[in-house]
């Protein structure tokens, strides 16, 4: 059983979908990541069109509390195990924008985020560094921040409220036909 | 059992009657709810008496006299000319259709009418139709026919009048058309009576015997009768080009009434086609018409070969305009249409190539069989799956509120899984998925044409099938999955059948995949057996043919087994379901959950996509149909209308106008008088 | 008796014994058929690579996705009936594989109990199945995938019908495994595809084949730039494994019914070869073309591929 799950670890880091959430500049450097020059598909890391196909969340770029409820609304959708990587300055510390009204400046306190990369923005070999990196920490399974969501759950969730000042929740139950 | 003795042809239809006069009579109760259910419990338990008699003549059963035992209704007019009503086993076959369809659509009525409609005049005429339609199909006589012809069209314009409820004016189409084939017929009946220099007493039978002696006579006059006595036919078969009444007036009606008429009533045109094209090819393959009409034309007659294309062409049109429909009744209006083409082109395959490929009896027969029951089950199949699709969109017709396009309906699966289940299963007949009656009777067609080479047809038959997907996907996602068009406060409001239509709707459910099963058996009971005389023959005489338990077989051509279809499909379905369920976990989510670019949905959206879910291809096929023979008749009728308002206006108009065409006529009266 | 009783048993457990095997031959073969599949599209993914001038992935690749999908923890679903359009979306085109001759490989012979019409109907019961599953996803995305799937397939199902028909003229059968001996193996001036007039309606079923295979340019039912993947929109985790499974089985059977069809393919092996080279021809096609518009897409099809199938047919028939 433990080596079967060692398998499905392995198959689950060599087949990365990612969905690219481009919220800013920061995206500009995975082109090159994915085409000739680099390619990222070498790895089975693919980008997909919507977040049920996808494994790993990248969020790139400057978060605004109006893209932020976007962001954890596509989180919550993707199946798990699911990863998020902070890409770039910005989602870590703000970036260049650290003192706007409208920015925030940490994602990881309202998503567990698996995977930091910095730089402004990160270059294409950064990127390449990050995909490897997250596959090993995939692989060896030690990249359980969807876990740490679920487990944690009161916490992100009131640290949510606390930006928004309401409960952020997509479905109230109205809809459950 | 002295009462036995008493039975006529007349039994079944005294007792709908009856059946019908106690629905009026309960029509006066002020309790709506225990009106309903008595009206129901009186007509659906006449109708059930009605199928079960049927279905002891038809098997043989005990307890009823046997058919040749049961006594015909005549009624002597003069010398020559005797009314009569025999029961045969082509009554009794189609008969047994039509009470079946009565019952279910009796029965689930209570289920599609909504509050605040009267059911009283469904409940009362709905059994008078199917008497007159039963009387129409023992009519073994012209002028018996032409009575029965026209209490049944009388009755089911009363029906559409009283439910019109788009006020589109489909009823008066329905009756114009009516009126033209009446007049068609009785037209028919005279040439008749003029080609035969008076001396025929009408009978069907007779008729179809002396139709080549009197081609030889009189040929013109005797094919201008057949064509004639054919148009009524063709228009109660919606076949072009006289077929423009049938969506509107399918499509205006009440649910329940459409699945009447479109499940029921319309196969009385088949029953009527099937008559004529007997005597179609009296006609051509005599006299005159020998070495033209009746030419042999890839091994049929070419009056026929064009009839078939034309049918062809009928079908692919009718399921690309279905397709493009924005009302569900509209849509299975086009549908039913282009099955029915199938069936009359079923029809004219088999009974074209017995007189037009003379080279191998064997083939001959063959073709005949495959054509002539593939037809007669197609009938039942669209019986039964076009009855089951009216019926669940009158279930969400009810609770919408009388909803019935689609963009005003959706998600309501939701709420009624079991009616949504009946509407899926009666299309995935429809388009004749394997184990499907639609895919039973369908492939006898298809074996039919292919058989007799027709292969230009069968692509066009094919072509039509596919067609068939997109409208049936249509009907699927418009009314009953997708987002909800009225919110989700109202789709909580909404509720599932009740256990009375849950039953109705398993059984249909169950004869839905039953024909489709074992379709050996099926085709065998509903014809008294002579698929088996038939195949038996064609065993005697070496012939390629099996249609047997669970087996369609043309040997060295073609091969379909049942059995193994049934188990591995299963074996199929089994597989997929040990991949799913050994596989990871999955959660539920809301209906409103759903990628939208990341941002949330809001109730308030109307994201249902369904006007236009087939718009590019809409767009690619609207061109080709600028020319419609329905055009062609509004154009024809302006024509007449301004030549009405100009004679009109001759009278009514200028004094000096009507003074001089009153001269004018005066001058032309005395020029003949003259001369 | 005590004989009778031991033969009985005997028979019995021989009986259950020959079920058994018979079961495990079809497990064995339908797992067959999904990874060469699957291994299809390995080739599929690296081959276009290379066209774009990258390394690839590794030629497994798939296998890879499969595993991972299956073994995501909560895919989304919205009703039983989702789950179930999916199940039928599978199961449909492995009941389809059991008809198509390439069952000799494991020695069953299940393709002598249908023919052609049943073929061709049996090959819709997968994408309706996914379609319904897409309709209850219902995410708008999704119903537009629908339309666009369903409008390719009457668009490529009349060229496709109508080059096959022109064979059934031709030999006078439904039946695969007649049309089989009808042609010789490996030679090709002895395949339906090099026979003039039927090469008129080779021509005509191979362009529609590319959208039987919903390859460029007839893919515009997934389109991932244009409508967020289509149908595929709601699938997540183990629908979409299902999904790449359901794609793999009907490579297989609709390359598999053409090469029976118009290259010969008599015995399971050298119709899987025949299935490989027809696969490497459309995915060049694939690798270089861009996506007709849907209307576009529907008016070629009914335009180009059908005037030359027909013409093969009316050419076969009337000679």
């Amino acid at each position: 059983m433990v080596e079967w799950l060692k398998l499905v670890d392995k198959a689950r880091s060599r087949s990365i979908w990612m969905l690219m959430y481009c919220t800013g500049c920061g995206a500009m450097e995975l082109p090159p990541a994915m085409t000739s020059r680099f390619d990222m598909e070498r790895f089975g890391i693919m980008p997909m069109a919507t977040p049920r196909q996808a494994d790993v969340i990248l969020v790139t770029g400057y978060v605004t509390k109006k893209t932020l409820k976007r962001i954890i609304y596509a989180y919550e959708q993707m199946p798990a195990p699911k990863w998020v990587v902070s890409h770039g300055s910005c989602p870590i510390n703000g970036g260049v924008y650290w003192d706007s009204h409208a920015t925030v400046n940490r994602l990881d306190l309202f998503l567990p985020v698996d995977l930091y990369v910095a730089g402004c923005m990160p270059r294409a070999e950064a990127n390449m560094k990050m995909f490897t990196e997250l596959m090993d920490m995939i692989a060896k399974g030690e990249a359980r921040g969807w876990e740490e969501y679920v487990k944690n759950r009161d916490y992100y969730k009131e640290n949510q409220r606390k930006l928004f000042g309401y409960d952020l929740v997509f479905t109230d139950g109205r809809s459950a036909l | 059992m002295g009462m036995l003795t008493h039975w006529s042809v007349l039994t079944v239809p005294m007792v709908l009657v009856l059946g019908s006069i106690l629905a009026a009579l309960f029509g006066l109760i002020k309790n709506e709810k225990a009106k309903r259910v008595l009206q129901m419990i009186s007509t659906t338990a006449a109708a059930a008496f009605a199928l079960y008699v049927n279905i002891a003549l038809v098997a043989g059963w005990k307890g009823v006299p046997k058919m040749a035992d049961l006594k015909p209704f005549t009624v002597k007019l003069t010398e020559t000319l005797t009314l009569s009503w025999q029961y045969y086993w082509i009554t009794g076959t189609f008969a047994i259709l039509v009470m079946g369809v009565l019952m279910f659509v009796l029965a689930y009525a209570l289920e599609t009418f909504k509050d605040d409609e009267n059911t009283t005049p469904f409940y009362v005429l709905t059994p008078l139709l199917a008497a007159a339609i039963y009387m129409t199909l023992a009519s073994v006589n012209l002028i018996a026919l032409f009575f029965s012809w026209e209490l049944m069209s009388f009755v089911a314009f009363l029906m559409l009048l009283y439910y019109d409820r788009t006020k589109e004016g489909g009823p008066w189409l329905y009756a114009f058309w009516s009126g033209v084939g009446a007049m068609s017929m009785i037209a028919g009946i005279f040439l008749f009576y003029l080609a035969s220099d008076g001396k025929t007493g009408f009978g069907l039978f007779e008729l179809m015997q002396t139709v080549p002696v009197l081609t030889i006579k009189h040929p013109y006059m005797t094919l201008a009768a057949v064509l004639l006595l054919g148009v009524p036919f063709m228009i109660k078969a919606s076949i072009p080009p006289f077929h423009t009444w049938a969506p509107r007036t399918y499509g205006s009606t009440h649910p329940s009434v459409a699945a009447f008429f479109s499940a029921a009533y319309s196969k009385v045109g088949i029953f009527a086609m099937l008559m004529w094209v007997y005597m179609f090819v009296g006609t051509v393959m005599s006299g005159k018409w020998v070495t033209t009409l009746g030419a042999n034309f890839r091994n049929m007659p070419t009056a026929f070969f064009i009839l078939a294309i034309l049918l062809a062409f009928g079908a692919v049109f009718t399921s690309l305009l279905a397709f493009a429909q924005k009302d569900a009744m509209y849509l299975l209006a086009y549908s039913s249409m282009g099955q029915l083409m199938y069936m009359v082109m079923a029809l004219v395959l088999g009974i074209g190539i017995t007189v037009g490929y003379q080279k191998d009896m064997n083939v001959t027969m063959t073709v005949y069989t495959l054509g002539f029951f593939g037809a007669i089950y197609h009938a039942y199949a669209h019986g039964v799956f076009e009855m089951a699709a009216y019926m669940a969109l009158g279930a969400a017709y009810k609770r919408s509120g009388g909803e019935t396009e689609f963009n005003k309906l959706g998600a309501y699966a939701h709420r009624m899984p079991v009616t949504f289940f009946m509407g899926f299963l009666a299309m995935l007949s429809t388009v004749s998925i394997p184990l499907m009656w639609g895919f039973a009777s369908k492939y006898l067609i298809y074996q039919a044409a292919l058989y007799g080479r027709f292969f230009v047809l069968s692509a066009m038959a094919l072509i039509a099938g596919t067609a068939s997907f997109l409208y049936a996907f249509r009907y699927i996602h418009g009314i009953w999955w997708g987002q909800p068009t009225k919110g989700y406060d109202f789709m909580h409001s909404v509720k599932e059948v009740s256990a009375w239509g849950i039953i109705i709707a398993l059984v249909v459910m169950g004869l839905t995949v039953l024909g489709g099963a074992i379709p050996g058996q099926v085709l065998n009971f509903i014809t008294g057996n002579a698929v088996n005389q038939m195949v038996m023959q064609s065993a005697m005489a070496g012939g390629p043919l099996l249609i047997d338990k669970a087996v369609y077989m043309v040997n060295g051509f073609s091969i379909l087994h049942f059995g193994y279809l049934a188990i591995l499909f299963t074996v199929g379905i089994l597989v997929a379901l040990l991949v799913y369920t050994t596989s990871g976990g999955s959660r539920k989510v809301n209906l409103d959950d759903f990628y939208n670019s990341a941002e949330p949905y809001r109730p308030e959206w109307q994201v249902q996509l369904i006007g236009a879910f087939y718009g590019p291809i809409e767009r690619v096929i609207e061109p080709y149909f600028k020319v419609s023979i329905e055009r062609v008749y509004n154009w024809l009728g302006g024509i007449f209308g301004w030549f009405a308002s100009y004679i009109e206006s001759w009278n009514t108009g200028d004094t000096r106008d009507y003074t001089w065409a009153l001269a004018g006529l005066i001058v032309l009266l005395m020029v003949l008088w003259v001369f | 008796m005590n004989t009778a009783t031991v033969v009985g048993t005997a028979s019995m457990g021989a009986k259950f014994l020959g079920a058994l095997v018979l079961t495990l031959k079809v497990l064995i073969y339908l797992f067959l058929m999904v990874m060469i599949g699957l291994f299809l599209m390995g080739i599929y993914r690296k081959f276009t690579a290379r066209v774009q001038y990258r390394v690839g992935p590794p030629i497994w690749q798939p296998y890879i996705d499969v595993i991972k999908l299956l073994s995501k923890k909560d895919a989304a679903t919205k009703n039983w009936v989702f789950d179930l359009g999916v199940i039928m979306g599978l199961g449909g085109p492995l009941a389809l594989l059991l008809f198509l001759p390439l069952d000799t490989i494991v020695g069953l012979n299940f393709h002598t109990k249908g023919d052609l019409i049943l073929i061709l109907y049996l090959a819709v019961v997968g994408p309706l199945g996914f379609a319904l599953a897409a309709s209850v996803g219902a995410s708008p995305w999704g119903a537009i995938g629908v339309g666009r799937a369903l409008s390719m397939m009457l668009g490529y199902e009349l060229p496709f019908i109508l080059g096959l028909l022109a064979v059934v003229a031709k030999d006078g059968t439904l039946l695969l495994q007649k049309v089989s001996a009808a042609q010789s193996m490996w030679n090709p001036a002895g395949w339906h595809y090099f026979q003039w007039p039927l090469i008129l309606a080779a021509i005509g079923a191979h362009i529609a084949l590319q959208g039987v295979m919903s390859e460029k340019p007839f893919d515009q039912a997934i389109a991932p730039h244009e409508i967020a993947s289509g149908i595929m929109v709601e699938f997540g985790g183990k629908y979409l494994g299902m999904m790449l499974l359901m794609k793999a089985a009907s490579l297989m059977a609709e390359l598999g019914l053409f090469a029976v069809f118009f290259l010969g393919g008599t015995t399971a092996w050298d119709t899987i070869v025949k299935i490989f080279a027809l696969f490497i021809i459309a995915i060049s096609f694939d690798a270089v073309l861009g996506r007709f518009r849907p209307d576009q897409a529907f008016t070629v099809l009914w335009k180009w591929p059908t005037i030359i199938a027909l013409l093969g047919l009316l050419l076969t028939v009337f000679a």
